[in-house]
């Protein structure tokens, strides 16, 4: 896909190396749409393969996510390095907390492990369809 | 300000989720396309008299923002302090680079910084419908390194 935004100094991360990324991380953005309204939430993830886990809390909206479409992001901006990046990933929910799918399972071996308080027993998975990235350096 | 009891979940009040979109420059928009998928884009902005403005060039950002409903991010993380928060916007964007009148034309000379580079011509409004916050302290501080090894 070309962007009209791609210059010299912006370029497109390979999936292999968003993977590799999100590996790395565990603090993300899920956005759902509500009603055509969407909305993004923070939220701490594990990475199964290439199956984004994370964690719901009962009557939350994310837990109405499930069987809709998600997208997930991360992104961290180095000033000092003058380097910047985002990766977004677009995606299925599903409900992991106890269904027998291959997807499900991977997501239930990895933990991801909320910061914020409060019990959050069900399980969601994200399976991607599109995984892109994008890096920028600048001059500092 | 930020100073939550451990283990609790509390909201923001109004003041204090503007003064957080004030103090921060970088936050992520959230737009929805024609197949009902949400995207998110990070994004600079300037946020004044309830509206977000940043800039962008052309392209799906831009496409399907302008006069749709969307969602607006920001958070934080101190792992110091165990302290995490974030701002949601809820509103409607629309093109504000040929300005109309009065309040649009002063948003163009509000100090939008793009870090990314590339010329981002287009400047878009986000005016806010809602606007929610909430703050947290985890339950256990971590311990100090010293007593995790004993």
């Amino acid at each position: 896909m070309k962007s009209i935004e791609s210059g010299p100094e912006l370029e497109e991360i390979r999936e292999a190396e968003c993977l590799e990324i999100l590996g790395r991380h565990s603090l993300g953005r899920i956005a759902i749409v509500v009603d055509g309204q969407p909305q993004i939430y923070p939220v701490n993830y594990a990475m199964s393969d290439r199956i984004i886990a994370i964690r719901a809390a009962p009557g939350s909206k994310l837990g109405h996510a499930p069987g809709s479409k998600v997208s997930f992001e991360i992104d961290e901006y180095d000033s000092s390095a003058g380097v910047g990046w985002s990766v977004m990933v677009q995606g299925i929910a599903v409900d992991a907390t106890d269904a027998f799918d291959d997807v499900s399972w991977a997501a239930r071996a990895v933990e991801a492990s909320p910061l914020a308080p409060g019990a959050k027993p069900y399980r969601i998975a994200i399976e991607p369809n599109v995984i892109t990235g994008r890096r920028f350096r600048v001059r500092v | 300000m930020l100073d939550p009891r451990p283990g609790q979940i509390e909201t923001m009040g109004d003041g204090e989720c503007v003064t957080a979109l004030r103090d921060h420059d970088l936050g992520r928009i959230a737009v929805v396309d024609r197949g009902v998928r949400p995207l998110i884009f990070p994004v600079n902005y300037f946020f004044d008299e309830g509206v977000i403005v940043f800039r962008t060039a052309p392209g799906t950002k831009l496409d399907l923002s302008l006069g749709a409903s969307v969602g607006f991010e920001i958070d934080g993380w101190d792992p110091v302090q165990g302290v995490g928060w974030s701002v949601l916007v809820k509103g409607i964007a629309h093109d504000i680079t040929q300005p109309r009148g009065a309040p649009t034309g002063r948003m163009r000379y509000w100090p939008v910084r793009p870090v990314a580079p590339g010329s981002r011509q287009h400047w878009v409004g986000i005016w806010a419908n809602e606007i929610t916050g909430r703050r947290f302290r985890t339950e256990a501080r971590r311990p100090p390194l010293m007593a995790q090894r004993a």
